[in-house]
């Protein structure tokens, strides 16, 4: 891990990132809401500090989350994904406009729902894998007759579509309700400092 | 007694049971041997030998309640979910049964099963080294290999801010409903109620890391020297490394023999 050449208040967000990611899921089902909200940690830091923080963040949520279930360990590589986007994103102010921000939900949804659909593919023996998913997927392919990567990749896609979009919705007013303070103190926090009426 | 009392720090801490008293690094390494070695070998005989394994071990380190708690979780929505779902998804010619004429065939059993041992077979290994394992003595045996100690701090403070954020975001939640935020109602009414609650929690959680960064550097946590430690690992034996060297070659061996296979060389 690179944390040698990180900032200390950086180092310090990554534990939080972690905690946010898990918590987030937590408030989802104590508000029964059907969305997992498990990358609002990443993307908010990967936002705020940059893509390797973002990343360690991204990691280290996943392998905590293999305590409970070790399949998501294969998974990581989309929270690294998650974390470089959100950098890049924010290096390009897409966080600081609304439709831009719901526009960038199109991408971090084919990463989780598309590229994860793939590794479900190629997880579960090139069939259809997890419940939720299948619960989808299997109608469209039984009833519709869509190929059965097609209709994993659909029904994957159309479910994170969602969860991406309530998650970077979630990420543009936490950006948008951070004291220029704390931003100031953050490698990417400049480009949310707002101005002084 | 009190000289007594500080030697328990020096000498290694063991628990007297052979396998949890592994090195961590050496656990993790025939662990995930293991785990791979389910998903190389693709056999439902092999996925299902191994699960009992990690049945037998759960049992001797002692651990079987945690490992059964969460296995047999993992053994309903994934063992049995994938059965079922192959069985509408293969197509199969030999039928075995009819369940209120759901023909169940013989190749969409087997192929459920094999994914499933499959899938059961990696976790199993990964549930049972977090079983034997204490956090604290795997980054310990990482420090020891080069990794820093904020690594160790990134990874130990993570488990603990998970803990004391779940018991504010009980605060905050049970705060906002009686301040007058609904929770129930509709779907967009609770997705309404999100913001009001992650919105202070996550801006509280980041004004705490400004105040620990303070209080950490107070108490010379960036200094670049040689760290102290409140727990001692033991020497690895030579046995463990023979032991530990053994798996990986008969894994090699097992990848090498399969790729062969593969392009029928073998």
């Amino acid at each position: 891990m690179q944390t040698k050449k990180m900032d200390k208040l950086t180092l310090f967000l990554i534990p939080i990132g972690v905690a946010v990611n898990f918590i987030g899921g937590q408030i989802a089902i104590l508000l029964r809401l059907p969305l997992y909200l498990d990358s609002i940690g990443t993307i908010v830091v990967g936002a705020l500090c940059g893509a390797v923080p973002g990343v360690i963040v991204g990691v280290i949520s996943n392998v905590l989350n293999s305590i409970t279930s070790p399949v998501t360990l294969f998974y990581a590589i989309l929270s690294v994904i998650f974390a470089i986007s959100a950098a890049w994103c924010s290096k390009r102010k897409v966080f600081l406009s609304l439709p831009k921000t719901m526009l960038a939900s199109l991408w971090f949804a084919f990463v989780g729902g598309g590229l994860g659909s793939v590794l479900t593919w190629i997880l579960f023996s090139f069939d259809f894998g997890t419940i939720t998913a299948s619960m989808f997927a299997i109608p469209l392919h039984e009833v519709l007759g869509m190929p059965k990567f097609l209709a994993q990749f659909v029904s994957e896609f159309t479910m994170d579509l969602f969860d991406k979009a309530a998650s970077l919705v979630i990420v543009f007013f936490v950006l948008k309700a951070m004291p220029n303070r704390f931003l100031a103190k953050l490698p990417l926090g400049d480009v949310y400092v707002k101005d002084a009426e | 007694m009190y000289s007594d009392f500080v030697q328990t720090f020096f000498s290694p801490q063991t628990t007297g049971n052979w396998f949890k008293d592994l090195n961590p690094l050496s656990k993790l390494n025939i662990l995930l041997v293991l785990a791979f070695t389910a998903l190389v070998a693709q056999s439902i005989a092999f996925g299902v030998g191994l699960c009992l394994f990690y049945y037998l071990l759960a049992i001797l380190i002692g651990e079987l309640k945690y490992f059964n708690g969460i296995f047999s979780k993992l053994l309903v929505t994934i063992g049995v979910f994938i059965i079922l779902i192959r069985q509408l998804t293969v197509k199969g010619t030999t039928v075995l049964f009819s369940l209120f004429g759901w023909k169940w065939t013989l190749e969409g059993l087997l192929n459920g099963l094999q994914v499933g041992s499959v899938i059961l077979g990696f976790s199993g290994a990964i549930i049972l080294f977090y079983a034997s394992t204490e956090m604290r003595d795997l980054m310990y045996a990482l420090e020891q290999k080069g990794i820093s100690h904020t690594s160790s701090y990134v990874i130990l403070a993570s488990f603990q801010t998970i803990t004391d954020l779940r018991a504010s975001v009980q605060t905050i939640f049970e705060s906002q409903k009686a301040r007058g935020i609904e929770v129930e109602g509709n779907i967009f009414t609770r997705a309404k109620a999100f913001f009001p609650v992650i919105s202070p929690l996550l801006l509280g959680a980041m004004a705490s890391a400004e105040e620990k960064s303070i209080a950490m550097d107070a108490r010379a946590f960036s200094l670049d020297t040689h760290h102290t430690f409140l727990r001692e690992l033991r020497t690895v034996p030579a046995w463990e490394k023979v032991l530990v060297i053994a798996l990986d070659l008969c894994f090699a061996a097992l990848c090498a023999a399969k790729l062969a296979k593969m392009l029928g060389l073998w």
